[in-house]
């Protein structure tokens, strides 16, 4: 925490709101449906930041704000001191419902991203090979998207974002879809190519044990308007074990606290970060 | 980890073991379709011999398969054959020309939409029969007006899936693209096209059938070429073994073309079937 004042902003929302223009049918108004109301939050260099919030408070929004793929209404986004207008080859986002593209295979799906990131073609093939390993997907590169099961989707746009080496991830609920065994696999995994290759992480979940076991911090967000209620720092280290963090003594604690302004925002008395 | 997740999924054969199947597969499929087909003509063949219909309406199949190979034979079969099909592709061909990018433009933009959708839509109902005589008038009774109205005929199909396929673009797929770095031009030719396929796909071979249909009907009425004419002609003669022998013809023609069509079809949609 100490520490935190001399780190580098990779990514900073300043001031953030977004509204979509109103239909009448959702009792909108003129100035349009607030989804997130003046979010301010910074996010430092090599950080892992762990978004929680109720369903529909705004967090992918938020996530496509960050990834240059809408603009806020008011407020901006910066990275590296400039502003975010449209998405980077710096940034990779795994998005919720996995995105990934029917008509290719899950080989030509990564390589498809790769290409696009101008990785020449030779070079395709190792890195592509080398990511579903780490997602233990090697054996599925020549199936087709409908032919995997929703877990292995996930893993495969995960495999995809990671193919890019970004130094910004940002992930969107990536693990929903796995069981608990798989899901704790490639958090520890996860944890690890983080502190390896000093990625920025912007983590979205709903699951508060995952929230904790992965992050650094975690910014608890409330709904109608979305908007960040606390910044919670965790204590654990970063290369701690999940079963170290789920024994350590405070976890409990942080459990409570964060389920509690979960369930509660307005009662919040902390000062928000 | 990974194994004992992976292992749950039923494999998809591999490319080998399903060819295998394949060729299993295939003479056995062929046998029981053709099967059906076959007892289609001894029934025909009954139905004409045993004069349970006239044979003067309808003569046995024996007669008019030997018609057939006599018009091919001869030759005479083939060039009406050719003319069909060169009245058909260029149509066609057309149809995809204009169809394809007039309903990416309508999709596209809205104004353009509210504007001429409305003459898109009673046009598509006016049926291309009744607009023959029009075609006639107008373009003559010459190649022209057969593969306008072909042209006219396959535009609708080929325009409503184009806009069917465009509608279907998951926007979560546009946002990876751009997420990606792709923008513009390539966003359009790299996830665009290939997410509207399936539906354009579908669009052509009902513009082929709907195009071979008019076709038919516009030689029957007036042209000295073609199947169409062909059937006209014959009835005309009371040749009827040669009538429906260019039908059989024409039924042919329609199957191997959609046959054909479905061909490409699967092999640009392997990602859907396989
Ligand atoms: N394109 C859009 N147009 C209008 N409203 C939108 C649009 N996208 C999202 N919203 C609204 O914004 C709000 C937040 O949506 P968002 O998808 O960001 O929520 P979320 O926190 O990611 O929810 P979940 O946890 O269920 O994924 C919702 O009320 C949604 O209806
Ligand atoms: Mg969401």
């Amino acid at each position: 925490m100490t520490s935190q004042a001399t780190r580098p902003i990779r990514l900073g929302f300043e001031h953030l709101s977004k509204s979509y223009p109103s239909s009448r049918r959702a009792g909108g108004n003129a100035a349009g449906h607030l989804v997130l109301k003046d979010i301010h939050l910074d996010v430092f260099e090599g950080e892992f930041l762990v978004i929680v919030g109720p369903s529909g408070c705004g967090k992918s929004t938020l996530l496509d704000l960050a990834a240059g793929l809408s603009l806020p209404t008011d407020g901006r986004i910066v990275l590296d001191g400039r502003a975010v207008t449209k998405p980077g080859p710096e940034r990779s986002v795994v998005f919720q419902n996995y995105a990934l593209f029917p008509w290719k295979t899950v080989f030509d799906n990564i390589a498809f991203a790769l290409s696009a990131a101008g990785v020449p073609r030779r070079a395709q093939l190792e890195r592509v090979r080398r990511v579903l390993a780490l997602v233990g997907l090697e054996d599925a590169a020549d199936r087709y998207p409908h032919q995997l099961s929703g877990g292995m989707k996930q893993r495969v746009a995960i495999a995809r974002s990671l193919s890019l080496e970004p130094e910004v991830l940002l992930m969107d609920e990536p693990f929903g879809a796995l069981d608990a065994q798989t899901r704790e696999g490639l958090q520890a995994e996860l944890r690890r190519l983080w502190r390896r290759h000093n990625m920025t992480i912007i983590f979205i979940t709903h699951d508060i044990d995952e929230a904790l076991s992965l992050g650094q911090r975690v910014a608890i967000m409330g709904r109608a308007p979305g908007r960040i209620v606390d910044v919670v720092q965790l204590p654990f280290q970063p290369d701690a074990a999940v079963d170290e963090i789920r024994t350590h003594p405070e976890y409990g604690e942080l459990r409570r606290y964060i389920r509690a302004v979960l369930s509660q925002p307005d009662a919040v008395t902390r000062a928000v970060a | 980890m990974s194994a004992s997740v992976t292992d749950g999924y039923a494999r998809t054969p591999s490319s080998r073991s399903l060819r295998i199947r394949l060729r299993l597969g295939v003479p056995a499929r062929v046998a029981s379709r053709s099967a059906a087909l076959l007892a289609l003509v001894c029934v025909w063949e009954l139905l004409s011999r045993t004069g349970a219909v006239n044979p003067l309406f309808l003569p046995p199949f024996s007669v008019v398969i030997a018609d057939v190979y006599h018009g091919f034979a001869t030759g005479y079969l083939v060039q009406h054959v050719v003319a069909s099909l060169g009245r058909a592709v260029p149509g066609l061909f057309f149809a995809l020309l204009v169809g394809v990018p007039l309903g990416l433009a309508l999709e596209a933009s809205r104004s353009l939409n509210t504007f001429i959708g409305p003459v898109v839509e009673v046009l598509r109902n006016t049926s291309a029969l009744a607009l023959l005589p029009v075609f006639t008038l107008m373009l003559g009774i010459g190649e022209t007006s057969k593969i306008a109205m072909v042209f006219y005929a396959a535009l609708w199909p080929i325009l409503l899936g184009t806009m069917n396929g465009l509608r279907g673009v998951d926007p979560l797929w546009i946002k990876a693209g751009r997420s990606m770095g792709l923008s513009g031009g390539k966003l359009f030719v790299k996830i665009v096209i290939p997410a509207s396929l399936p539906s354009i796909f579908t669009g052509i071979r009902l513009a082929a059938a709907a195009g071979l249909l008019v076709l038919v009907a516009a030689e029957m009425v007036g042209s000295r070429a073609g199947l169409g004419y062909v059937i006209n002609a014959a009835q005309l003669d009371f040749d009827l073994p040669g009538m429906y022998a260019a039908i059989l013809v024409l039924s042919v023609v329609g199957y191997v073309t959609n046959a054909a069509l479905v061909l490409v079809e699967t092999h640009f949609l392997r990602w859907k079937t396989s």
